[in-house]
């Protein structure tokens, strides 16, 4: 099979969002929301402030729906939503946005998104290092079959197709063990992002 | 159907079994929370970060409240289209020009007829008008003028 963009993947749940479908769009949340929490974390101080900002993000998006015919990536233009959004939120509470490098006085040195950590509080500090520990951990132990073929995928960014010829296994094959791998990393994660829940004011 | 969850996050689905995910996924909302855990694995291998706990479940809530949008598919109808219409313009336009063109030929020819007939009337009832009335012109032959019209066919 071809491989195909993620942008192509992205357009597919979108045509099919756009008629009507809204479990797609749902889809396309879930795979954008650590980038747009990511980028709004840029523009928006506060943790709970990037939560309300991000839901009103994607529910905008979900009405402009119509309006977008895939020109650009279903990314790019979330991004600018995302963006207008922050902004428009901060003029109504009279405040500008600030980007945390401006307080950092260097904006080249290091990702700006890394100095602005989502959960500000220890505990919450303390429980995302815990998931990605955990999660390493978890690939780490991976037979080895499940581990290449999971970090060749993720990481690399892989297709299946190159990946067999890599591990010389039918695609089949791969499509299996990544589907493994991924059960295996979100059998472990479940109980400590439930945890993380927990402990939102919500 | 999970596997195919699965491959559909990596673009490896078969574009005819992805409507059998999302109906799946319309029946059992643990599919969503399993696609959610797998991103969410995903973003901590990338070095991504966390994404908020329960954002997913809060933003279903807000959707559901939401008129269901429909978006008009003029970019992909008219794509569909472009095809047969050029083709469908295309034998339209080579009908119209053998039309016209045999339509050309037999037209003039017609009217030519219809012309002779006519002037040999006009002509047969001038030259009795002009004996009768003594006319000068009485040898001279009638002198036969034209006119087209443009744009009449």
């Amino acid at each position: 099979m071809e491989t195909r963009t993620q942008r192509d993947i992205d357009q597919e749940l979108v045509l099919r969002a756009q008629s009507g479908d809204k479990r797609a769009f749902e889809l396309l949340v879930v795979k954008y929301q650590r980038r747009v929490e990511r980028l709004l974390s840029r523009l928006v101080r506060d943790a709970s402030e990037i939560d309300d900002v991000a839901q009103e993000t994607f529910i905008r998006a979900y009405r402009a729906l119509p309006a977008f015919r895939g020109e650009s990536a279903f990314y790019t233009w979330l991004y600018r939503i995302a963006i207008n959004t922050a902004k428009n939120y901060l003029a109504t509470r009279g405040r500008r946005p600030q980007l945390a490098a401006e307080q950092q006085g260097d904006e080249e040195s290091v990702d700006i998104s890394e100095q602005m950590p989502d959960y500000h509080t220890p505990e919450t500090e303390l429980s995302n290092r815990q998931i990605v520990t955990t999660v390493n951990e978890v690939v780490e132990s991976l037979p080895d079959e499940l581990r290449v073929a999971i970090t060749l995928r993720e990481l690399e960014g892989l297709s299946y197709e190159d990946i067999a010829a890599i591990m010389n296994c039918p695609i089949g094959t791969v499509r299996s063990r990544i589907f493994r791998a991924r059960e295996a990393i979100a059998a472990r994660l479940r109980p400590l992002l439930d945890h993380v829940g927990t402990d939102k004011r919500w | 159907m999970k596997e195919k969850l699965s491959a559909l996050m990596d673009g490896e689905l078969d574009p005819r079994e992805v409507e059998e995910v999302l109906v799946s996924l319309r029946q059992d909302r643990t599919l969503l929370q399993e696609w959610a855990s797998w991103q969410a694995g995903r973003d901590i291998l990338k070095g991504e970060g966390v994404a908020q706990a329960g954002f997913v479940e809060r933003f279903s809530r807000r959707l559901e409240a939401e008129p269901v949008v429909i978006a008009p598919r003029r970019i992909r109808v008219l794509r569909r289209l472009a095809v047969p219409v050029t083709v469908a313009a295309s034998v339209a336009f080579v009908g119209i020009a053998v039309w016209q063109y045999y339509g050309g030929s037999i037209e003039p020819v017609t009217a030519n007829q219809m012309a002779a007939e006519t002037e040999a009337v006009l002509h047969d009832y001038l030259a009795a008008h002009r004996q009768s009335e003594g006319n000068p012109f009485v040898e001279r032959g009638v002198q036969k003028a034209q006119f087209q019209v443009a744009g009449q066919r």
